[in-house]
């Protein structure tokens, strides 16, 4: 579905990103893991086309992305849900009128419709206070809600900024259980990008970054025979026997 | 055929689905969200028919059915008696914990607020109340000029600016520039938790930050309303030589006969009222602003509007007071 063939990045003069190739197939669950500043969110930006590669190819649907073409750029972007790290929520409107948002603004289907595409979205997600507004919603609420909004347009792909980032365990727990749920459901992609190493338990493949570098792209379950230093210690470290 | 948000976008045919005692759905290869609620609306209109399709399709769509219940929408109450409600409720507290925690108020408290609101003020005052003096003055000059009596231009000016002009410039500058400064900062203090933390140590919040400001903003009000007033009158004087070639001091000789030390008692007299409101409204609306950002600049805007139109009120009623009593 997505692919990076040898593709460097960069912000001016520092690089990020050096020779990374992988590919992300429809249905998978695929976390990116790394150190803070390994470039996880610059990972994001090129998925989503908002930065562009220095140097290598990134391809949709076996398609490679032609920069200059914004409109086609847009088109696919169509195709992507995202839920940000801070929900992103507009806080002046109910959380259904959130969901609706994008359905309203991106298509021509009638309000009607696109309530009904929220509430369905919404009780997904195991949200029932559809009135409340985004300001009266705890963090777990808020993320539940900004997942409504993420699927509102059925998107073939969902990416997930620190899905579970301030959220309790309990929470975290669900709302990983819930990531799978819509996966087996709706067959969505999806990638997220996440320093909680308890979210592994849910993915079926996991992209390590370090040092500008893709250290590990395979099954996490695989993670405990690398003998990378940086991998042992990520896995075995104090928050690292949530994984066990 | 699909059934999708992109076809439904577009016409869709709906006699090919709609048959004689089913709706067919036998030949759709592809349906999402959109597609099933439309067929859902399709079997709603027509009951009587049963719906026909691939199996898939059929579960996806009675899934579709069962997500769709919800909580028809509650009704928001009114809040505004309530909050007039908590607002005598915060007057009630301020004076029970100013005078079972007088030991909590700091001197220092007083004087910085001194600083803030009184002598931060002082520019922005000072500036407007001139401009103020000067465009009434400029703008009655021509009218007396025809008149032939450009000296009741110090009566004009004086009597207004110390009565009616001065106070309220001042209450309308506090109310917007001290007001929404005190919610916005204890607002903030609030969504940090700062407030809970001050509780926890047994300290009252509002004999920290609500009776010092509300105090001194009654005390220095006064001050600020003479400053106004008088530097709005000589904006007036400013034009009254330029214009109406009225020497300086004829201008004040003047003013000391036509207003009397009642007419500025009358202006300072409402000042410490103008200058508690101002501090109640912006104290109260930090204070209950709750533990979101978003709720602190909403109720920023609240304290402003409420003070503005509060000091105009109290303005009036003012008014009505010193006519009944013939002042």
């Amino acid at each position: 579905m997505i692919e990076f063939k040898h593709v460097y990045s960069s912000y001016g003069d520092y690089i990020v990103h050096e020779d990374i190739s992988f590919r992300i197939e429809k249905s998978e669950i695929v976390a990116i893991v790394g150190g803070s500043g390994a470039g996880k969110s610059t990972l994001l930006k090129l998925m989503l086309f908002l930065l562009k590669p220095k140097a290598g190819d990134i391809l949709f649907d076996n398609k490679k992305i032609q920069y200059d073409d914004e409109a086609k750029i847009q088109k696919i972007r169509d195709r992507i849900g995202v839920v940000f790290q801070f929900n992103a929520l507009f806080n002046s409107i109910s959380s259904v009128e959130n969901v609706m948002y994008p359905v309203l603004k991106k298509t021509s289907l009638s309000k009607d419709m696109a309530f009904k595409n929220a509430i369905v979205k919404l009780n997904m997600v195991g949200f029932k206070n559809i009135w409340a507004y985004p300001g009266e919603l705890s963090g777990g609420m808020k993320k539940k809600v900004a997942l409504a909004r993420a699927l509102a347009l059925e998107p073939d792909i969902l990416i997930l900024d620190e899905p579970t980032s301030g959220l309790d365990p309990i929470s975290a727990d669900e709302f990983d259980n819930l990531i799978k749920s819509i996966r087996d459901d709706l067959g969505t992609t999806v990638v997220m990008v996440t320093h909680d190493i308890a979210s592994l338990k849910i993915v079926d493949r996991v992209l390590m970054l370090y040092d500008k570098k893709l250290i590990f792209n395979g099954h996490p379950s695989l993670l405990k025979a690398q003998n990378h230093p940086f991998i042992q210690s990520f896995i075995k470290g104090q928050r690292g026997h949530c994984y066990d | 055929m699909d059934l999708t948000k992109e076809t439904l976008e577009g016409k869709i045919d709906i006699s090919k689905i709609i048959k004689d005692h089913a709706i067919d759905i036998k030949d759709v290869d592809k349906i999402d969200t959109f597609g099933a609620i439309f067929v859902l609306e399709l079997l709603e209109t027509h009951k009587d028919k049963k719906l026909i399709g691939k199996k898939e399709h059929i579960e996806f769509i009675q899934k579709v059915k069962e997500l769709l219940n919800y909580e028809a929408s509650k009704s928001r109450k009114d809040k505004s008696l309530k909050i007039s409600l908590m607002f005598l409720d915060y007057i009630g507290a301020l004076f029970y914990q100013m005078f079972s925690n007088a030991k909590d108020i700091e001197l220092g408290s007083f004087l910085k607020e001194i600083e803030n609101s009184g002598i931060g003020s002082l520019f922005i005052l000072g500036v407007l109340s001139f401009l103020v003096g000067v465009v009434i003055a400029y703008q009655s000059a021509s009218e007396l000029i025809s008149f032939g009596a450009n000296i009741f231009i110090v009566n004009l000016i004086g009597i207004s600016a110390f009565r009616e002009l001065g106070p309220l410039i001042t209450g309308i500058i506090l109310a917007g520039r001290v007001s929404s400064g005190y919610t916005a900062n204890i607002g903030i203090r609030n969504v940090y938790e700062e407030l809970d933390a001050l509780e926890v140590m047994g300290i009252s919040p509002f004999v920290v930050f609500g009776v010092p400001r509300i105090l001194t903003l009654a005390l220095i009000t006064p001050i600020l309303v003479l400053f106004s007033s008088n530097i709005m009158v000589f904006g007036g004087a400013i034009i009254a030589k330029i214009y109406l070639n009225i020497p300086l001091n004829m201008f004040f000789d003047r003013l000391k006969e036509t207003v009397g030390i009642s007419q500025i008692l009358i202006g300072v007299i409402k000042a410490p009222f103008f200058g508690a409101y101002i501090g109640l409204i912006g104290t109260y609306f930090g204070f209950y602003s709750g533990k979101k950002p978003e709720e602190v600049t909403l109720n920023v805007m609240k304290s402003v509007v409420i003070s503005i139109s509060g000091i105009i009120v109290i303005d009036a009623l003012f008014s009505i007071i010193f006519a009944k009593i013939g002042i």
